[in-house]
């Protein structure tokens, strides 16, 4: 097997609306200082349905969201975006960063019940470092077929399990039951805060074992809640584990809440609707619409905070009349970014100058990017031998907010003299196209993982990632490709900002994207809900543990 | 009667496996590889070739199909391509609440329909019959989703009557089932009204019911008769529409009932499920047309279901 | 022929219909004459935001929505694509439904049996699933939307026109035509079908409300005509997201633009059926989906 490079979480290409908040207001957190009232239950009312809860297979915002309740990573990620203890509660990396020990927590114990009153397999015992070895055999096992096992390929002994060389990963190892070490192929800076991804969540192996394939259905974790049952497409119920690991500052046991009731409401119309009405704790979007009302309504519950993640459209370099570096340059003149976030996204966003966003580490503010000047776009078209313009499609996932901003490049593209045809699928549907090169134009939105530009720039358009790796323009620059090598394994963090600057303009002037937006995250809350904070990484990745209502 | 019923369905075995056959050849065409979908974004090509043998999509479409019909005479329909859950369950989860909303605004538009199809032929050509036309012909002219979001508007917007959406509870359904009633009560309406003043118009009867009340009990009674047949066959092709057809609604309330399903299957070119779906659906169009001709007699007696009978 | 026409005039409510379909269809011909912006024109792009999702007034008669665009001049564009539709998959379906209809009544036998499973299939498949599959998954564009459409409607007229010609092929001038060697075909054409068109035509008058309410139930889902071209139902659920902001203009027109042109076609189907047609039953008619 071909050594794959690691992508991180093509799970992050958003999929769903995800809205953005202008910076500054509210933002971040409800904590209260007292400690919480316990009992109700948090409902929330979400766009799509969660794929599988199996965290190895949860791969989109909504089982994220799922994930992170019921289960738990070695480490955390706090609001700003620091690594910090979970069910590790230290650990040590060697001086030439090859060696990880992590020291786990003990009393740490799985779901003994789930779905009522069913006992697991596991009947509730305590987690030690053999199931965390256990569970990276699982990961990584090529039966599983995770979607993100090669997150971690460069664990030693990786490919020799991945291809059968060996029976188990041979850089994971128990050396007693609270010590667990992992061991490196080769260095990786950013290495620790992948550890943090839902996937790399501890698993009961019995449980496992008896569902199969099945336990995305019927998931048991050491998380805060546990999977009580599940109307396909409908309805999603959370309860309390009782046995829960954390307590509060006051030693009190949490969560506070009795449960969570995950609601599917595809419309955002409605979600607003009901959300008012009271039906619901939270909703996943508020759409444009009824933005000033909520900021208006709800001026102290509703949080917004820049997000690290760009919204944009990915151009297949190889396909005409992509594969002419004006045509590209004239597509990213022919927009209007600010007028866009103005009238259509209530100033929800920032316009894109190139693919890192603010507060990324080598985001680079004296990039020049592009502007809106469809004279140029013309201009450009017709030194690229278009001289009556082009006609080209764009396809997108099913979505109110893509195609309101679809339409009005639309328009805005025919100043320029380019003819904008839509056309909209469903989001595994779009990959697939991409993949196949029936898709030249698409809609793409990416969230960090891990805040490098690492996860951006080699991830996305180096050319060692065509195709569902990340890489979908098929975009090939030796010099970008060179630099995105170096800086993996660069040391020097002056020097690595250095050529990820360098990389980044390099991408921007060959515009294999048309650049669009950075995002937001946002979470609308009733005001009686406390102790609630805002993720760094996006409303979805919000752990619900220590969160209570005060009503 | 019995023997009649079964001839009917041995009849419809045919219109089933025809129904079956366009799908199959529908999703066949269709571009774009289920395993691939299965497989997920980062699968290698050794994994889909292994999922498309495990679906058995690698084999004859001819021997799909006829695998097909041999799972659904076990009530085996495969699985979801989506979640690998059984199609069964997948259906049987999000029919209730189909159900729920056809059975009822079925329920509400032949009692509303009736009675103000009665109320106009009795009161013909009074202001309310006039205005009773008028509304049942601008309630056949307009989108039901259109309908539905004017509802939606005055209740829930402007009066905050009635939560509008989601599955709490029969509170929930009130307006989408008022939604879908509409249009098919507007046009029972009308046939109810057409078929009484048939009869009310034929000399005998005017006598009858010159003759006062309780010659009129009687004279309502036969006229009301005669224009059920047609009502109960637009309340069964009505059901069995709003079965397969409450997409819009469905879409516009929020619904997770079967409508919403199909769109969702649709879109996510989830073949199984689809071809369930449309299983059932066939089904219970054949099933609602053989209940309306069953309920015939009750309202003519000249129509019988005996051995020899003959009805088309 | 005389008192027929007569009759058609003096029938009331047909000619309300004829007024609906005739003065919304010269609407659209003449749309640039009656419209002051073009549908697609984007106004925010050059006023901002007040000339945003502004109520209807005397510049706007139907308001405007997020784009600035001018709600009238999209209802009035609206009503090309509506009637487009409507007619082009009515031909269709007319093509389809009359030549087999046709065949299985006049051949009856194994033709009769055959045409008469494949109505009876169409009649049972869950019909709007079909059409959305077919719209989702074959590359987007008009013609094939026509053809979608125009294939499911076809059955209904198949029905029709096989009753009517059992009906009128045991009629002596028929009878004569064949032992005077007229092949089958010419029969049809030339002694059955000018018998037969009273119906259809009521049948096809009566559709085209069907279609139009269908094309729109499409375009309200996603699925039917893609932006810019105006499309009422696309209008509806596009504006459906901003109502509860208060633009109610941006659906309310549309909606009322749709049932004004199926109430037309509703009335015109009724009254023709009165005229040509006494025999037939309201209830024949299979109630139209939307």
């Amino acid at each position: 097997m071909v050594k794959k490079p690691f992508l991180f979480a093509i799970i992050t290409f958003v999929l769903v609306g995800m809205l953005a908040g202008c910076a500054g207001a509210p933002v971040g957190t409800s904590k209260g200082q007292a400690e919480g009232k316990y009992g109700g239950t948090f409902r929330i009312a979400i766009t799509e349905s969660p794929k599988s809860l199996n965290p190895v297979h949860a791969n989109d915002t909504s089982s994220m969201r799922v994930v992170y309740q019921l289960f738990d990573t070695l480490v955390g990620i706090d609001s700003e975006g620091k690594v910090v203890p979970n069910l590790a509660e230290s650990w040590d990396i060697s001086e030439d960063g090859l060696v990880y020990t992590f020291k786990l927590k003990e009393g740490v114990k799985f779901h003994a019940t789930t779905e009522g009153e069913v006992e697991t397999a596991n009947g509730g015992r305590e987690v030690t470092a053999e199931d965390w070895v256990w569970t990276f055999n699982y990961i990584t096992d090529p039966d599983t077929n995770s979607a993100r096992a090669y997150f971690i390929d460069m664990v030693k002994g990786y490919d020799d399990y991945r291809e059968g060389k060996a029976d188990t990963l041979a850089g994971v190892t128990a050396k007693d039951d609270y010590i667990l070490q992992i061991e490196l192929g080769h260095n990786f800076a950013p290495f620790i805060s992948v550890l943090a991804y839902n996937t790399f969540s501890v698993l009961p192996r019995e449980d496992v074992e008896k569902w199969g394939q099945d336990f995305g259905l019927h998931p048991v974790g050491t998380g805060p809640f546990k999977f009580s049952e599940w109307t396909q497409g409908d309805k999603l119920v959370l309860s309390r584990n009782e046995n829960y690991w954390r307590s509060d500052s006051s030693g009190n046991s949490l969560p506070y809440l009795d449960g969570m009731e995950l609601k599917v409401i595809n419309d955002l119309t409605m979600q607003w609707t009901e959300f008012n009405l009271g039906n619901f704790e939270a909703i996943e979007v508020v759409d444009d619409p009824y933005y000033h009302e909520a900021l208006e309504k709800y001026p102290d519950s509703f949080f917004r905070r820049p997000m690290m993640g760009t919204y944009f459209y990915g151009m297949n370099v190889t396909a005409k009349p992509f594969d002419n570096k004006k045509v590209r340059q004239a597509i990213n003149y022919a927009i209007d970014r600010q007028g866009i976030i103005d009238l259509l996204r209530n100033g929800r966003a920032t316009p894109a100058k190139g693919v890192l966003p603010p507060g990324m580490f080598g985001y680079n503010p004296d990039l020049e990017g592009y502007t809106y000047d469809p004279a140029k776009a013309k201009q450009l078209l017709a030194e690229a031998e278009y001289p009556n313009g082009i006609s080209i499609t764009l396809q997108y996932n099913t979505d109110d907010i893509h195609k309101r901003i679809a339409e009005a490049f639309q328009q805005q593209m025919k100043e320029a003299g380019i003819k904008l045809e839509l056309k909209h699928m469903e989001g595994a549907a779009l990959f697939e196209a991409m993949e196949k090169g029936e898709a030249t134009f698409f809609r793409l939105g990416w969230v960090v993982d891990y805040p490098d530009p690492d996860n951006f720039l080699y991830v996305l358009l180096n050319s060692a990632n065509f195709g569902p790796l990340g890489n979908f323009t098929l975009y090939r620059n030796p010099e970008f490709d060179r630099l995105t090598n170096e800086a993996r394994l660069e040391t020097d963090p002056e020097e690595r900002r250095r050529m990820y600057q360098e990389a980044e303009r390099i991408a921007v002037e060959d515009a294999p994207w048309l650049f669009v937006y950075h995002y937001t995250t946002e979470q609308l809350l009733q005001p009686y809900v406390k102790g609630y904070t805002l993720p760094s990484f996006g409303e979805h990745t919000a752990r619900f543990y220590d969160v209570w209502l005060d009503k | 009667m019995v023997i009649y019923t079964i001839k009917r369905l041995l009849a419809a075995v045919p219109v089933v496996i025809g129904v079956i056959a366009v799908v199959f050849i529908l999703t066949s065409i269709v571009p774009g590889d289920p395993a691939r979908i299965i497989a997920g974004k980062t699968a290698d090509p050794e994994t889909i070739q292994r999922i498309r043998e495990e679906l058995g999509l690698d084999r004859p479409l001819w021997e799909q199909f006829t695998d097909f019909f041999k799972g659904v005479l076990t009530f085996d329909l495969g699985r979801s391509y989506r979640n690998n859950r059984p199609v069964t369950q997948v259906i049987m989860e999000r029919l209730p609440l189909t159900a729920k909303l056809a059975v009822s605004s079925t329920a509400l538009a032949v009692v509303a329909g009736v009675s103000l199809g009665v109320v106009s032929a009795v009161k013909k050509d009074f202001m309310l019959d006039h205005g009773g036309r008028v509304l049942a012909l601008l309630g056949i002219s307009a989108p039901s989703f259109w309908i539905g979001l004017m509802l939606i508007l005055l209740f829930c917007v402007k009066l905050r009557w009635i939560p509008g959406t989601g599955d709490g509870g029969w509170m929930y359904l009130v307006l989408p089932v008022i939604t879908l009633a509409i249009r098919p009560a507007a046009f029972i309406a009308r046939l109810t009204r057409s078929g009484m003043l048939e009869v009310l118009g034929q000399d005998y009867i005017r006598t009858a019911w010159a003759k006062g009340l309780p010659g009129r009990a009687v004279v309502l009674g036969h006229a009301l008769k005669n224009a059920m047949i047609p009502v109960v066959t637009v309340a069964g092709t009505c059901m069995a529409e709003m079965m397969g057809g409450a997409i819009v609604v469905e879409k516009l309330f929020s619904l997770p009932g079967i409508g919403r399903l199909g769109l969702e299957a649709i879109l996510a070119r989830d073949f199984p499920v689809i071809r369930g779906q449309v299983l059932l659906l066939a089904l219970v169009f054949v099933a609602a047309n053989l209940l309306v001709d069953l309920t015939y007699p009750l309202f003519d007696p000249r129509i019988k279901y005996g051995g020899k009978g003959r009805h088309e | 022929m005389e008192n027929t026409w007569s009759r058609f005039l003096r029938n009331k409510p047909a000619m309300a219909g004829l007024f609906l379909v005739a003065a919304i269809t010269l609407a659209a011909v003449f749309a640039p004459y009656i419209t002051r912006y073009h549908p697609t024109e984007q106004l925010i792009w050059t006023e901002g935001s007040k000339v945003q999702l502004v109520p209807p007034c005397g510049r706007f008669w139907f308001g405007t929505d997020i784009y600035g665009r001018d709600v009238f001049s999209r209802v009035v564009y609206g009503a090309r694509t509506s009637l487009l539709i409507g007619t082009a998959s009515t031909v269709i379906s007319l093509a389809i439904g009359v030549t087999l209809g046709a065949l299985a009544g006049y051949y009856g036998g194994v033709v009769d049996d055959i045409v008469s499973w494949l109505a009876n299939v169409f009649f049972a498949f869950p019909f709007i699933l079909f059409v959305l599959a077919l719209v989702a998954y074959l590359p987007p564009g008009l013609p094939l939307m026509y053809a979608a459409i125009g294939i499911v409607n076809w059955a209904g007229v198949a029905r029709l026109v096989r009753g009517q010609v059992l009906s009128v092929r045991e009629k002596e001038y028929v009878e004569a035509a064949e032992a005077l060697g007229g092949s089958g075909a010419r029969v049809i054409l030339r002694h059955i079908l000018p018998n037969i068109m009273a119906p259809v035509l009521v049948q096809a008058t009566l559709g085209m409300g069907g279609i139009i309410m269908l094309e729109s139930s499409l375009s309200f889902l996603g699925f039917g005509i893609q932006p810019p071209t105006p499309s009422w139902g696309y209008e509806i659920d596009q504006g459906r997201q901003y109502l509860l902001a208060g633009a109610w203009w941006w659906s309310v027109f549309p909606g009322m633009a749709i049932m004004a042109l199926v109430l037309g076609f509703n009335l015109l189907g009724d009254g023709l059926r009165d005229v040509l047609d006494p025999r037939t039953e309201a209830g024949e008619r299979r109630w139209g989906r939307g």
